[in-house]
């Protein structure tokens, strides 16, 4: 494996830091100094060396260094311990990320970047000699932030319209309280809705990117669906027999 | 027992039992699941459940539908056994949905390519598990029930 694999990684690495390190700065003085932006740019200076390549192994060994510390304030005791600090939460949020724990976006843009085939990373973080935070990481579990996603909804109101067939299959529910659903549908569906059409009545459907899809349309003074966990697993292992037979090989 | 926030819909027992009861009717190499494994999987389930929920304050919104789809992703795509995890996969998702009184409309051979396309990574995303299934989404015909 070629070392260019990792560049677009370690970038994000260093990205990632100097991220954690303007947020301290940032959060140490915000609202106490006048020009925080301007007092948080010498945390981007901060960056991760590479000392030395370990033998026998993808090891480096780095360092987290402070350049050009900044023209006023110089000895403020904030910059002194930045890189330690920084480091620290750094190592945190690749503990977190890497067990699909929403902590540190650029950290987990980082894994994200990281070649195949990884399949251990060890961070030690060292200080002065010192061990002062490790972290062990097995496999990767990013978690990805879903956009746009599905959900259900449930209503329970009176039907106020159907559409069907040259135009659209839908039923129109209007909840007690709220706006109305108009809710795309089979038309078995919108022939139960006539039927239903003078009773109360509950709605499950599943909003998605493409609409809204009615799922179940019951009298409201129907019974609840009730879970049954022996009667699920028999359902699982009788609907789906076929296909668990077919991964199983 | 540690009670979860996914503890109503799935959890670490229930996944084990679907995975074993897998194993005995289909056969396979019985082993110790990998529990932080299945841990983290539905964690990170839990985690693109509550991420990903609409920004309505609205208490006719029902929770679980991405959970059930990430926790189906998750499963398949990590080696938490040496065996049996397409079926574990397959197994928890219904039965997270199956909590709901719902299921999905596919064909055999649909939900198998549909395991293997997730499990070898030609789907390669969670969102995309939770679009099939609400794309398929039904309610549990009464007759299974």
């Amino acid at each position: 494996m070629s070392l260019g694999a990792f560049g677009p990684a370690l970038n994000q690495l260093v990205f990632a830091l100097r991220r954690i390190a303007t947020q301290l700065v940032k959060n140490a003085v915000e609202g106490e100094h006048p020009k925080t932006g301007r007092f948080a740019d010498p945390a981007r200076n901060l960056d991760i060396e590479i000392v030395k390549i370990d033998g026998n192994s993808l090891g480096l060994a780095t360092r987290v260094a402070f350049h050009d510390l900044p023209q006023a304030q110089p000895n403020l005791p904030l910059w002194a311990d930045l890189p330690e600090r920084a480091g620290s939460e750094l190592l945190d949020a690749l503990d977190r990320e890497s067990k699909g724990q929403l902590s540190n976006s650029a950290v987990r843009k980082y894994f994200a970047e990281l070649p195949d085939g990884i399949s251990r990373q060890s961070y030690n973080f060292h200080l002065n000699g010192r061990s002062i935070r490790r972290v062990d990481i097995g496999q990767v579990q990013l978690t990805t932030l879903p956009v746009g996603l599905a959900y259900l909804r449930k209503a329970e109101g009176d039907i106020v319209g159907v559409g069907f067939d040259p135009g659209r299959n839908e039923v129109r529910v209007k909840p007690e309280s709220g706006n109305l659903a108009v809710l795309g549908s089979a038309s078995e569906q919108v022939d139960g809705a006539l039927e239903m059409r003078h009773s109360k009545v509950r709605t499950l459907s599943v909003q998605t990117v493409k609409g809204v899809r009615l799922i179940s349309l019951r009298r409201a003074s129907d019974p609840a669906f009730k879970f049954d966990p022996e009667t699920a697993t028999r359902q699982i292992f009788t609907r789906w027999d076929k296909v668990l037979k077919k991964l199983a090989k | 027992m540690n009670q979860q926030p996914w503890s109503h819909w799935i959890d670490i027992d229930r996944i084990q039992a679907l995975h074993l009861e897998g194993l005995e009717r289909y056969a396979g190499l019985r082993s110790s699941a990998d529990l932080p494994c299945l841990e983290s999987a539905l964690g990170a389930a839990y985690n693109a459940e509550i991420y990903s929920m609409p920004e309505v304050d609205d208490e006719t919104v029902i929770s679980g539908l991405t959970f059930c789809g990430y926790l189906l992703f998750y499963i398949a795509t990590k080696q938490c056994w040496s065996d049996g995890s397409k079926r574990a996969a397959w197994s928890s998702a219904m039965w997270v949905l199956a909590t709901q009184g719902l299921t999905v409309d596919a064909t055999d051979e649909e939900a198998y390519a549909f395991c293997m396309d997730v499990a070898e990574k030609r789907i390669a995303r969670g969102e995309d598990v939770v679009i099939w299934i609400a794309d398929r989404l039904i309610e549990l015909p009464t007759n299974l029930a």
